[in-house]
């Protein structure tokens, strides 16, 4: 079985939601959507307050070619375009739309009839009358994103050089992150259209060959794969080893096919092009059914009575979707390695929200000195020294860090993890990678 | 056979030693640099810290600088001060500059009382962290975080946390307006300002620029925006911009009228208590 060879961790699965359904949570009457739901610039709003906006209109377009067009995910009337929290308590500009009944009721039927034909097979003969420009530019108006949690537009991926295809689309079906299984549910349900997904991706980007990694503790998932795929097909699935941080795009592409992909390069360096699983359905959604991406599933897990996976609208509100929660409970938006705690729950949810996970008895343990076990350096998947680069991080030793690459972290907290002195080291590497990075822009600007 | 092993190792150990003591000789000789012997003694005189907070890289690179350049404009030793700049204006014989003496003010004076807790933190102890992942503990996303970055990079144990506001307190005497703490704060939240005459000075003791109504709902202590300290003001030294005063330390003259009119008291001041005439003449 496959994996990547440095580093990496066993943390406890804890996937309380595995083989639980799609739910399709009620659509909110209230959303709050971000401008800036991506990597890159924020979308610029093109509606006014008191517009009537109908489900998948946008209503904020791209400012730029890595920027994402942002789309009302509800249909209603404008109510404000203000300043809204994120979950770190900071705020950022949003469109605020406010459904009625009426319109409520039309949206649900709907969505309710889009549910219906996606669990249809694909019909495969579809695909076949885009060309790769159109897809393309489907793709771009339907505001995908990386479904990840990267955020980063799907259409700056697929946009390769003509004559200068990349060899493989390899697809992220890892979901390595321990709770998180919204993946899983996705791969289960809708198996025919994720290869349709990815049959369209491959015509856009110009690449022949395909291949799914995916982590072998989802064999539901794998089977479901297996089941719709045809052998005549590029396609090839391959079923890895459970090792954190196996989603990450460098680890999986090591598993996959055994390349390392060179210190601050991306993937293409190597001939690949990863892109999550989730991200594959999208754009089957928005090609072959022309729906702009308003609704994704997460996971909402942990220590709340209504686990499970949900198909949400971006842009409810957290708090909705949780419902009474205990005060003194953690709140983790994404998975518990990766994820950010949340200063507030007032948030809505964005196409990068990829689960919720509540923690009752959450705090840290008490930080202690290093005993010098070296347990990160092991640990480390990109083959750092974690002790040293946080150190320099908390003695702001920003050269230092530099020289000792801590731009190649992937900030996947198996050092944290790891470490028996409880030291918060990510904390302190984020913050020494973050100037580095901030120095590495400016130089480049400067050239 | 001893006697004789002794003499010989001697003699070479010697031989070896003259030689190497005549090379040194000729190549100090011939590779001699000058340099002005008035840069030694300016080093002398300046603290040491190598703090950076004349600008330069240090103490050394200081003295140098004077030296080449030959005057002393816009050099200033804010830690040594007034009497380390005329005693180098002496060795290069020309005329120092009197500086404004300057020190470190805190712009937040959001205490535990008037900010209580809303949400916890349990990452590293360090303002640049929690500045990267949340708003702070106290919900201000202006104001200060209080897990002391300034206080740990302050190089003359200026700062200290108080537990009781949980936050740094400056200590004027100590402090030689290095700047350290300046560059350090996450949210700039301290400023070097004139020391003022007789160690009189204000200050808009908060950074808050959330509107009114946002800013008092979060800490009781903020600046508001409400413009009655620029209506008082008589010398036009107070801005406001963005719901938030500024006192301009230039146009200053610490009259302390602001302080009276602040419905928040968000102005802070070294002045003296003032006495209450209202108070008097109604008893």
């Amino acid at each position: 079985m496959k994996t990547f060879k440095l580093g990496g961790i066993h943390p406890p699965e804890s996937k309380l939601t595995a083989g639980m359904p799609i739910v399709a949570l009620e659509l909110p009457r209230r959303v709050e959507i971000l401008l800036s739901q991506h990597i890159g610039a924020p979308a610029l709003a093109c509606v006014a307050v008191g517009d009537k906006v109908v489900r998948g209109q946008m209503i904020a377009s791209p400012a730029g070619f890595i920027s994402a067009p942002v789309h009302a995910s509800i249909s209603g009337t404008v109510k404000a375009i203000t300043t809204v929290n994120l979950p770190s308590g900071y705020t950022a500009p949003a469109i605020v739309i406010e459904a009625d009944d009426e319109q409520h009721r039309a949206d649900e039927i709907a969505r309710k009839a889009q549910i219906e034909a996606d669990a249809k097979p694909a019909d495969r003969s579809i695909s076949e009358d885009f060309s790769r420009d159109t897809i393309r530019r489907l793709v771009s108006e339907a505001g995908i994103v990386g479904l990840g949690g990267a955020t980063f537009p799907a259409t700056v991926k697929l946009s390769t050089k003509e004559g200068a295809e990349p060899e493989l689309l390899l697809i992220n079906a890892c979901e390595c992150e321990p709770y998180l299984t919204c993946d899983d549910a996705l791969m289960r349900a809708y198996a025919s259209n994720i290869m349709e997904g990815i049959e369209l991706m491959m015509k856009a980007s110009g690449v022949r060959r395909a291949v799914i990694g995916i982590e072998r503790n989802k064999p539901e998932a794998i089977a479901a794969l297996r089941n719709v795929l045809d052998p005549t097909w590029p396609i090839e699935i391959c079923p890895l080893k459970t090792k954190y941080p196996q989603g990450g795009e460098k680890q999986l592409v090591e598993a996959v096919i055994g390349r390392r992909i060179p210190s601050g390069a991306l993937p293409a360096s190597v001939g690949v092009i990863v892109n999550n699983v989730a991200t594959a359905f999208a754009v089957y959604a928005a090609v072959c059914r022309g729906r702009a991406l308003t609704d994704r599933v997460i996971t909402v897990t942990g220590d709340v009575p209504n686990r499970g996976n949900y198909l949400v609208a971006v842009g409810t509100s957290i708090k909705e979707i949780l419902g009474e929660i205990p005060d003194d409970c953690k709140v983790i938006l994404g998975g518990p390695m990766m994820g950010r705690t949340a200063a507030t729950i007032d948030t809505p949810v964005t196409k990068g929200t990829s689960g919720l996970l509540v923690l009752s008895t959450p705090y840290r343990r008490e930080e202690q000195a290093c005993i010098r076990c070296a347990g990160c350096v092991q640990a480390c998947p990109m083959g750092l020294e974690p002790y040293l680069l946080s150190t320099y991080g908390r003695l702001r030793m920003w050269d230092e860090a530099r020289q000792a690459l801590v731009a190649d972290c992937i900030e996947c907290g198996s050092c944290s993890y790891t470490c028996p002195s409880s030291k918060p080291l990510l904390d302190y590497i984020r913050i020494a990678k973050s100037t580095v990075m901030a120095q590495i822009r400016a130089e480049k600007s400067q050239k | 056979m001893d006697a004789e092993l002794i003499l010989i190792t001697i003699g070479i150990l010697c031989g070896t030693g003259l030689l190497g003591a005549v090379l040194l000789f000729f190549v100090a000789r011939r590779f001699h640099v000058d340099e002005d012997p008035r840069i030694d003694r300016i080093a002398a005189l300046l603290p040491g810290a190598n703090c950076g907070g004349c600008g330069l890289k240090g103490c050394r690179d200081l003295a140098t600088t004077c030296v080449q350049r030959g005057n002393l404009t816009g050099i200033n030793c804010p830690v040594g001060g007034t009497p380390v700049m005329k005693k180098i204006a002496e060795i290069i014989g020309v005329c120092a500059e009197e500086a404004n003496p300057m020190v470190a003010v805190l712009r937040c004076n959001g205490t535990c009382q008037a900010r209580p807790k809303r949400s916890e933190y349990d990452g590293a102890h360090s303002c640049a962290v929690m500045n990267s992942v949340a708003v702070g503990t106290r919900g201000c996303s202006y104001g200060c975080l209080g897990c002391g970055d300034c206080a740990d990079v302050c190089p003359f144990d200026a700062i200290a946390m108080d537990e009781s506001t949980g936050l740094p307190v400056v200590d004027p005497e100590k402090c030689t307006s290095c700047g350290k703490c300046v560059a350090t704060c996450p949210r700039h939240l301290l400023e070097l300002r004139y020391k003022g005459k007789r160690d009189r000075r204000v200050w808009v003791a908060c950074s808050s620029r959330d509107k009114g109504a946002v800013a008092r709902k979060i800490c009781t202590n903020a600046c508001i925006g409400c413009g009655k300290c620029v209506r008082t003001c008589p010398f036009e030294a107070i801005d406001l911009k963005d719901n938030l005063a500024y006192i301009d330390f230039e146009k200053c003259r610490a009259c302390g009228k602001c302080l009276d009119a602040c419905p928040t008291g968000a102005i802070h001041s070294t002045l003296p208590p003032r006495k209450q005439p209202t108070e008097s003449v109604q008893q």
